[in-house]
């Protein structure tokens, strides 16, 4: 799925926050790092990016379809069925097991059929992230490192094509971070998937396309 | 729907101690109205239909309530007593089956009736085993009566004593237990049925006791017919083969006293005729339609049950008001949860929609509690547990 971004303004009216992004543009199935000092706004981006928020200026589109024109049912439809999004405090449910945390996407949205070939999917997701003998366990009794690969077998599971992550190594130790990242961009491959992750970790930046800095890439805000 | 009504489950049975109580105030809710409800309609039920089943209740002039439930349920005392000689002018003259009545004594706290085999017969009591009291001291138990003391025929059972302070009043008398009736959903279950004979010695009008006849070592005196005894003399508290026949009943037999009749004319003309012959309050005497006194009964229970709906309706609104409260923070307190669900994609109305399915189950689930609970009781009810 596309992306392009065309002045982009969004703000947080509470504390004074101001996204002014002119332009960006990722192409389909490229994988783009998003770096930038905390607080720049790489979060709220991928929210933006999602349809979570709209611009309060400028648009966004996706695949061509620019989100702040898509009703909120069109929006809800267009995330839950290709959009996955790895957040950054994972957003798991706590009275579901790892096996229904996953799975969630298809219990919420009926745009999205459970069927034994998805089944064979999250098991084989859950194998590669490393959490199948966990599979059945309650989330709140998983490491932090665990409960983040729970929520990128959620993000990926219903086989997105655009795939967000907001930090999603920023729990794991070295063996870990290069296995998740290995599988999040092999999912997104094999799918033709677009991948837009934030990331503080230079470490990992080599295995993508693309790397930007949304410092850099914003407008100043008008003094 | 199927995947909404799963993840409510789920939340309410990770949640199961807010979940239990939740169900638990939306059980009493829906239970205490359909209980009380449910009750007060048996309630109404069986008073209505042995009054029914009774046409006429003769007794003393007094309270018209006491007498009916006297006679009919035997759990209050009669107004007063009328004497056995009306009884058999009444039966004389054919105008009705006459069956008497005598009760106000209780063994083991269940009221003792002495009446006739008559009785029987016309409540269509039969025999779960054993036989009809057919001599003095017999005793036939009621089925719940003989379920809940855990006797039976051939057991004995002690009368209540009236007064333990009167040393020179009626005693208790053993009663010999000589069959059990079977269970009929009425009054019937709960009482101790006696020989007439019985009940007026639980009265004090008759008893047994050691030899008295001229030249018996217990007579001290004898002057014209009439003897003295000692303080010695042991008078009988159980009605034996060997001792039968010392009971005997001071007084005239017409003068012994009843308190209700059951009266079952034969036409209405015989009705009217009994009803006009007792109409004057001079005579001291009344006769009632126990249908038309159950009735009145019952209205003044209505009158009390509208007061009840109304506060049950007063409280299912204040329940309301308080689940609907504990949703509201509930709600808030999941916020981050449902966030993520839109974070997710899922609509404003599928989050609404599980929200009211976790209300939902609770309610079903409260409400079978409540039914199961409230059928539980009211089989007990009917079964006379409740009222007995």
């Amino acid at each position: 799925m596309q992306i392009e971004i065309h002045q982009l303004h969004f703000a947080y009216r509470s504390d004074g926050f101001e996204l002014n992004l002119p332009s960006l543009s990722v192409a389909e199935g490229s994988h783009y790092a998003m770096t930038g000092p905390s607080g720049c706004g790489k979060s709220t981006l991928l929210r933006l990016l999602a349809g979570i928020n709209l611009p309060d200026s400028g648009e966004v589109r996706l695949g061509g379809q620019i989100t702040s024109a898509l009703s909120t049912s069109a929006l809800k439809t267009l995330r839950i069925s290709r959009i996955g999004f790895v957040f950054q405090d994972f957003h798991l449910i706590d009275y579901l097991n790892v096996r229904e945390n996953i799975r969630l996407p298809f219990r919420l949205h009926p745009a999205l059929d459970w069927d034994t070939s998805t089944a064979r999917r999250l098991d084989r997701l859950a194998e590669r992230a490393g959490i199948a003998p966990k599979l059945d366990e309650p989330v709140t009794q998983l490491s932090q490192g665990e409960r983040q690969r729970v929520a990128l077998c959620r993000a990926l599971i219903h086989r997105p094509r655009l795939i967000l992550a907001d930090e999603p190594t920023g729990n794991l130790d070295t063996a870990n971070k290069h296995r998740i990242v290995e599988l999040l961009l092999e999912e997104a491959r094999s799918d033709a998937a677009t991948v837009v992750m934030v990331t503080h970790d230079d470490a990992i930046l080599d295995r993508f396309d693309e790397v930007g800095n949304l410092h850099k890439l914003e407008t100043p805000a008008p003094a | 729907m199927k995947d909404l009504l799963f993840l409510a489950t789920a939340y309410l049975f990770r949640n199961w101690g807010k979940s239990l109580t939740l169900i638990t105030c939306l059980g009493v809710c829906v239970f205490l109205p359909i209980t009380v409800s449910g009750l007060v309609r048996l309630f109404e039920e069986e008073m209505d239909s042995r009054a029914q089943s009774t046409p006429l209740v003769l007794g003393k002039d007094g309270s018209r309530f006491d007498l009916v439930l006297h006679a009919l349920h035997f759990r209050t005392e009669a107004p007063g007593t009328i004497k056995t000689k009306l009884a058999e002018e009444l039966s004389d003259e054919g105008l009705a089956r006459v069956i008497p009545l005598f009760g106000g004594y209780a063994a083991r706290g269940y009221p003792v009736v002495a009446t006739t085999l008559a009785y029987f017969d016309f409540r269509d009591l039969s025999f779960a085993e054993g036989t009809p009291p057919l001599f003095l001291g017999d005793c036939v138990l009621g089925a719940e009566v003989a379920d809940a003391l855990g006797i039976g025929p051939g057991d004995r059972l002690f009368t209540d004593s009236q007064n333990v302070f009167n040393l020179a009043g009626a005693q208790p008398v053993n009663l010999r237990v000589t069959g059990v009736l079977d269970p009929s959903g009425s009054s019937d279950d709960q009482a101790v049925f006696t020989h007439l004979g019985t009940g007026w010695l639980l009265a004090g009008f008759g008893h047994g006791h050691d030899d008295v006849t001229s030249g018996s070592a217990n007579v001290l005196t004898e002057e014209e017919g009439n003897v003295t005894v000692g303080a010695a003399i042991s008078t009988h508290l159980e009605v034996t083969r060997e001792n039968i026949l010392s009971f005997h009943i001071h007084g005239e037999d017409q003068s012994l006293p009843l308190s209700a009749l059951i009266l079952v004319p034969k036409d209405e003309r015989a009705t009217a005729i009994l009803r006009g012959r007792f109409d004057d309050p001079d005579d001291g005497v009344q006769v009632l339609r126990p249908a038309s006194v159950v009735a009145e009964l019952l209205g003044m229970v209505a009158r009390v049950k509208r007061f009840f709906d109304l506060h049950h309706l007063f409280l299912i609104g204040i329940s309301t008001a308080f689940l609907f409260l504990v949703f509201i923070l509930s709600a808030r307190l999941r916020r981050d949860e449902f966030a993520t669900m839109s974070d997710l994609g899922a609509s404003r109305g599928s989050i609404v929609a599980l929200q009211m399915i976790e209300g939902l189950v609770l309610f079903a689930l409260g409400s079978l509690v409540a039914v199961l609970a409230s059928r539980l009781v009211l089989s007990l009810a009917s079964g006379g547990v409740l009222f007995s």
